[in-house]
């Protein structure tokens, strides 16, 4: 099977159907850009021209081939008006332009943006090749703008200023941080940074990121060389009542060792205790902390407190 | 041998593109290199190349040529049907429309987003980056269903996969599915449940291994009027209430998002909390501690209280 579900052979057919409006726009290109712009190795790319040099309309003198050259590495085609516009979009591809664009469009403060209307329009634009526009949207929240600058720091190695929301203690703070890369974990995305408020790498959460600011006084990018100066990671053994699907993707645990584990108990990993001493608290007892003793008296007090609120 | 079917493909391909009346099938075998042997070899050769160019999207158009004889079909291709045309598209949409497929460099469909990427440059018009602010969309599907999923719902085939229930049993589903929607950082699937016989709503990274398509097309109807993120706003994200919280200052900002302040003393802010899913919301008020006190309704204080309570009993 080829790379879209497709046999080899029509898979290259696409392929070449493709590459004569794109060599058409790009004159000259030579064959290693090609290979990098198609995903393929040169040598396929010169299958590919080969096999075309061969192709025209009914007839197939000099008069009705296409016309190629690449012997010298860069490439001209002409004689190909036939198929010199790029082939209609298919599901896929319009339906991935769709979620993009509705992506873009979820991180504009206001719909009301030229941006956003000039969004707006494309999508519709595009909706009437998709038999399955309002099956299928996007609408996910997500701060592209903030990823941008994010980006941007990455690359130029400037850091910057955000403000950030901390979920852990529940905080607004800002601080400068140099950021490294960005990560996933469960469909969530977070930046791993130096930061300079707590002098030590952290990850952030990119849709608590609230702002970002640029900052005036630039200091030395910060390089992960040690990162093997960890903060102390605590381990909590937790006994599970019930909801053990939260339980798993709330302190991503594997659910393997939890469907295994027939008495229900669970170590818990965390770099900020106060974390997870809130995670827990936030089962309403489904969940109860068995060790360290220490951990399970400061949440016997925090639920204490908690109730004083209500005397 | 791959390679001479190719070049029949793109012969075959633009003889039908070039020609302004419909080729008939004695026409297309005597003129287009490629097809020789036997009459009945060529027959399933041209039957075979046919089904190749509908399965790269191609639409062969079929005609009788002689009003007289209705058995001889003749055959073109559009160019209208085969070229990409967005009407005219500026540097700056092109470039939106770039942004838009790199957004999914490593999610599931980027294989797609790239050759949607190539057919756009290929319109041969310079996109105008300049023009935009520092966007960087990031479509986040990771999941391996995405793709049979989407065919699933755009030809209407029954699908059947496993889920991870609240208990972390895998149970098997079997689902007519309408459609697929994100929203607060998850994609949901939605579609009727065969063995419930109702409607149900699937969160993606739930589904378990992969999603098996077991019907052929067509095998449900649909709603005409279905629209998925008007349904998934209705049935799970509505609010149905609201609660009336005590929000220490400068804490709880999470809840603060969606709330309204009402009123402040020394300490305290009080605010109104609309709100869709109860026990997501006692969740978050147990998470905050003393920070968030629940006034009303009563209910909810009630159960917030002996949440609480046993929390104090079970660690004592």
């Amino acid at each position: 099977m080829g790379k879209n579900g497709l046999n080899p052979a029509l898979d290259r057919t696409a392929r070449m159907l493709d590459l004569v409006p794109y060599l058409a726009t790009h004159q000259g290109i030579s064959v290693d850009d090609l290979a990098i712009v198609f995903s393929i190795s040169p040598s396929e790319v010169l299958d590919d021209l080969t096999t075309l040099w061969m192709c025209g309309l009914p007839g197939y003198t000099a008069l009705e081939l296409m016309d190629l050259s690449f012997e010298t590495g860069y490439v001209t085609i002409s004689n190909a008006e036939t198929l010199s516009r790029p082939r209609m979009l298919d599901r896929n591809e319009v339906l991935t332009l769709i979620l993009g664009l509705e992506t873009m469009l979820e991180g504009q403060v206001s719909q009301k943006t030229p941006l956003s209307l000039q969004i707006g329009s494309l999508i519709e634009k595009l909706s009437q090749f998709l038999d399955v526009a309002r099956l299928i949207q996007a609408g996910t929240p997500s701060s592209s703008t903030v990823r941008g600058v994010l980006e941007k720091s990455i690359s130029s190695r400037i850091p910057i200023e955000i403000d950030y929301h901390s979920l852990t203690r529940d905080e607004l703070s800002t601080r400068i941080i140099h950021p490294l890369e960005f990560t996933f974990l469960n469909e969530n995305e977070y930046v791993y940074a130096f930061c300079e408020l707590s002098n030590g790498y952290r990850t952030f959460k990119v849709d608590r990121i609230i702002g970002t600011k640029s900052v005036e006084k630039v200091a030395a990018y910060r390089n992960p060389e040690n990162l093997s100066a960890e903060l102390p990671l605590s381990r909590l053994v937790v006994s599970i009542k019930s909801r053990e699907r939260d339980v798993a993707e709330r302190f991503n645990l594997s659910t393997e060792s939890l469907q295994m584990h027939p008495s229900k108990e669970a170590t818990v990993e965390s770099f900020t205790p106060d974390w997870a001493i809130r995670e827990i608290m936030s089962f309403g007892g489904e969940v109860s902390l068995k060790m360290p003793q220490t951990l399970r008296d400061s949440l016997r007090q925090r639920s204490q407190r908690a109730l004083g609120g209500y005397n | 041998m791959a390679s001479r079917k190719s070049e029949r493909l793109i012969n075959l391909t633009i003889a039908l593109l070039a020609t302004r009346r419909y080729l008939t099938k004695s026409e297309i075998f005597r003129s287009i290199e490629g097809y020789e042997g036997e009459p009945s070899s060529m027959e399933r050769m041209f039957e075979r190349d046919k089904d190749d160019l509908r399965n790269l999207g191609i639409i062969i158009d079929v005609r009788g040529v002689d009003p007289l004889f209705e058995d001889e079909p003749g055959y073109r291709i559009h160019p209208d049907t085969y070229s990409l045309n967005l009407g005219e598209l500026s540097g700056t949409e092109i470039a939106l429309l770039s942004l838009a497929a790199e957004a999914w460099r490593g999610a599931a469909l980027d294989q797609s987003a790239h050759t949607a990427l190539i057919k756009l440059r290929s319109l041969g018009i310079a996109s105008d980056f300049d023009a935009l602010p520092n966007l960087s969309p990031k479509v986040r599907v990771s999941s391996q269903s995405f793709l049979p999923l989407t065919r699933a719902i755009a030809e209407r085939i029954t699908v059947t996969f496993k889920y991870r229930s609240a208990r972390l049993k895998d149970e098997v589903r079997l689902l007519n599915p309408y459609g697929l929607g994100g929203r607060k950082g998850n994609w949901y699937l939605v579609g009727e449940d065969c063995d419930r016989r109702a409607l149900r709503t699937f969160r993606l990274d739930r589904i378990v291994g992969q999603v098996e398509l077991i019907s052929k097309p067509g095998a449900f109807h649909n709603d005409p009027d279905f629209h998925v993120l008007s349904f998934l706003d209705t049935h799970l994200f509505e609010p149905r209430d609201i609660a009336q919280l005590r929000i220490r200052r400068g804490r709880g900002h999470s809840l603060r998002v969606e709330a309204n302040l009402l009123s402040s003393d020394d300490d305290f802010d009080l605010c109104d909390l609309p709100y869709s899913n109860e026990s997501r919301l006692i969740d978050s008020i147990l998470w905050h501690g003393d920070d968030v006190i629940v006034l009303s309704p009563p209910e909810l204080r009630e159960k917030v209280i002996s949440h609480l309570k046993r929390l104090v009993e079970i660690h004592g």
